[in-house]
């Protein structure tokens, strides 16, 4: 009995091409593999571990956290404060996280500010108004004058504060802050459009950690 | 052999003649069918065509064609003279204070009369003085308003316009300079050229 | 036979004239790029456009302008004189290049130094140009001047002059520029006379500690 069946399976095979096997073989192989993982969706490389100290690549720039804190407005300048105003937030219940970064650009050229705002997102962050719309970036500025970072020179460290607005009952002392992954777009651009040399942000992380909130006071 | 190749020859000659003959001719049509980029990129950008030369003291009137906010044309008349042109030693900004003349410079005077036409005062325009090298300076001084046509503080669209006008515009031109003439243009690429009088060329004592 | 063997050989001519033409011809690059004209410092670059002078080169650690502004590296200030020459004109290329083939463009931190500048006809006008640096640019920087920005990769500045001028910085220059701590007031605009280039004192005014 079972013989027969055998028998029919192989008869029913070798009426097969060669081909037709290949591809079955394959299915089978396919199906078989389907409890160990083999049908789920192809995963993102995971993102990378971020903490304060260390160096992180954010497209054409190095960039390392050095410590984070909250406060009701930025200081600004250290070198005239009777005469540059603080950056305060937009609202009287929102506070500013200010997350201090030392920043490189290690390229032949300026590189803009927005490509460092827009690839670094903090959890929780409130949107303000900017030319875009309602946005969660946030603003660049000098930590010794407070003055807005535009764009970058290369060849230098530029120490520099980027400024969260968040809610002012937000108390944690720890915050999640999370890097894109930028691709830099070569001679003949995208087949999307035509803009060539510049960074663009992909939709993806490429690290993320939790950092401690320390004091305004403390020096990083 | 030789015989049956000259043949070849001649009838390949004979038989492409009329396509020989239209090359030519195809190519002067493909560099014509490219040369609206001449007109629009060029021509039509910037003070290109002169509608009218005239002495100073001689009134013309020109025909011009405006854009409002909707992008529709509509045809504006322009009628008015080079009255007077004079040399300046001040110029003064919008308050009425005096403003310190850059060194090596010296201030144009000008004085342009206008008449509205068919009840209509003048359209905005833009003034520039022209040296005998082909120099082109703007206007820096204004008797009000922001534009040196329509009446003193007045627009093209006033109902209440005046029957006619006079405008005074300071343009600073290095002293070395020689004042040819004064252009008036509404919209690219027409504009009008009023030629001044050499007896009235501003002479600073200076220069 | 022999007509076959024409054949070939007009296909493999036609195949290697085109392989030379785009071989040797200039490509697009090399056709659009600017017209360079070299000068140095107190030197007038002539240019289709105006002409422009460097008058001199300052180093800062600041720069006072409606805010004080602090260097990364320090601000390489230049000085020039300029004119527009045809027709009123705004400067939109204001450069400088390192000797690593780095680029620096005009700060634009805390309203202190012009990005672009406006010329007019035929009337000389001075300005100064402020670059945030590290120390390795000082030594053979170059400043451009252009009618054009840079855009990308030089779009503003194809097929125009643009003046390269040597700011003549040795590297015995270099290292005493970089190690005086100067701060210099600088002029957001254009002026029709030289600059004030003596460096100056941030004083605190008397009312801010009372405040405090």
């Amino acid at each position: 009995m079972g013989g027969t069946r055998l028998a029919g399976v192989r008869r029913a095979l070798a009426q097969r091409s060669r081909r037709e096997k290949t591809v079955g073989l394959a299915a089978v192989a396919l199906v078989a593999s389907a409890p160990f993982g083999g049908l789920d969706r192809a995963g993102e490389t995971p993102p990378a571990a971020l903490d304060l100290g260390a160096a992180v690549a954010v497209g054409p720039y190095d960039v390392t956290f050095v410590r984070a804190y909250r406060a009701k407005e930025f200081a600004g300048s250290q070198v005239e404060p009777w005469e540059a105003p603080p950056v305060t937030s937009s609202a009287e219940a929102r506070r500013l996280l200010v997350l201090e970064v030392d920043v490189t650009n290690d390229g032949k050229r300026p590189e803009y500010a927005h490509v460092l705002t827009k690839a670094v997102a903090l959890r929780g962050a409130a949107k303000t108004d900017s030319f875009g719309g309602p946005s969660a970036d946030p603003k660049l500025v000098y930590r010794t004058d407070g003055s807005a970072v535009s764009t970058v020179s290369p060849g230098m460290t530029h120490r520099l504060a980027l400024l969260f607005e968040q809610s002012s009952r937000t108390r944690s002392p720890r915050a999640t802050i999370a890097v894109t992954r930028l691709v830099y777009v070569g001679k003949g651009g995208l087949a999307s459009n035509l803009d060539e040399d510049y960074w663009l942000h992909l939709d993806e992380t490429a690290s993320r950690g939790t950092i401690t909130v320390g004091e305004p006071g403390a020096q990083g | 052999m030789s015989d049956r190749g000259t043949n070849r020859r001649q009838t390949w000659l004979r038989r492409n003649r009329w396509w020989l003959l239209a090359l030519p001719a195809a190519l002067a049509l493909a560099l014509a069918s490219a040369a609206y980029r001449v007109n629009d990129f060029w021509y039509e950008n910037g003070w290109h065509r002169e509608l009218v030369s005239a002495p100073q003291g001689r009134f013309v009137t020109t025909h011009h064609t405006v854009y409002s906010l909707d992008q529709k044309p509509r045809r504006a008349d322009l009628r008015m003279r080079l009255g007077a042109i004079a040399a300046s030693d001040v110029m003064r900004d919008s308050l009425g204070a005096e403003l310190p003349m850059p060194p090596g410079a010296v201030g144009v005077k000008l004085r342009l009369d206008f008449h509205a036409v068919g009840g209509k005062p003048a359209p905005y325009c833009t003034v520039y003085v022209l040296d005998d090298r082909g120099e082109r300076y703007p206007v820096e001084e204004l008797d009000g308003g922001t534009n040196p046509c329509p009446p003193p503080g007045g627009s093209p669209d006033d109902p209440t316009a005046p029957r006619s006008w006079s405008r005074s515009l300071v343009a600073v031109v290095p002293k070395i300079a020689r004042v040819d003439a004064v252009r008036v243009g509404v919209s690219w690429p027409d504009y009008v050229t009023f030629r001044t009088s050499r007896a009235e060329q501003p002479t600073p004592a200076d220069r | 036979m022999r007509r076959t063997l024409a054949v070939v050989a007009v296909v493999v001519a036609t195949m290697a004239i085109g392989r030379l033409l785009t071989d040797h011809l200039p490509d697009e690059e090399r056709l659009a790029a600017p017209f360079v004209r070299n000068g140095s410092v107190g030197e007038t670059v002539h240019l289709r456009y105006g002409d422009v002078r460097v008058t001199g080169v300052r180093v800062a650690t600041r720069l006072e302008g409606a805010d004080v502004v602090v260097a990364a590296g320090r601000f390489l200030v230049v000085d020039l004189a300029y004119r527009a020459k045809g027709e009123p004109r705004r400067f939109l290329g204001l450069e400088v290049r390192d000797s690593y083939g780095r680029r620096y463009d005009a700060t634009a931190r805390g309203s202190t130094c012009p990005q672009n500048l406006e010329g007019l006809t035929g009337i000389r006008m001075y300005a100064m140009a402020c670059f945030d640096v590290p120390r390795s640019a000082l030594p053979g920087a170059r400043f451009r001047f252009s009618l054009g920005d840079y855009g990308v990769n030089g779009s503003g500045q194809r097929r125009d002059d643009l003046a390269e001028i040597d700011l003549k910085i040795s590297p015995g220059e270099a290292a005493r520029l970089w190690s005086q701590n100067l701060t210099y007031r600088a002029t957001n605009g254009t002026a029709t006379g030289p600059l004030d280039k003596e460096p100056v004192t941030l004083a605190k005014p008397t009312w801010w500690d009372e405040l405090r």
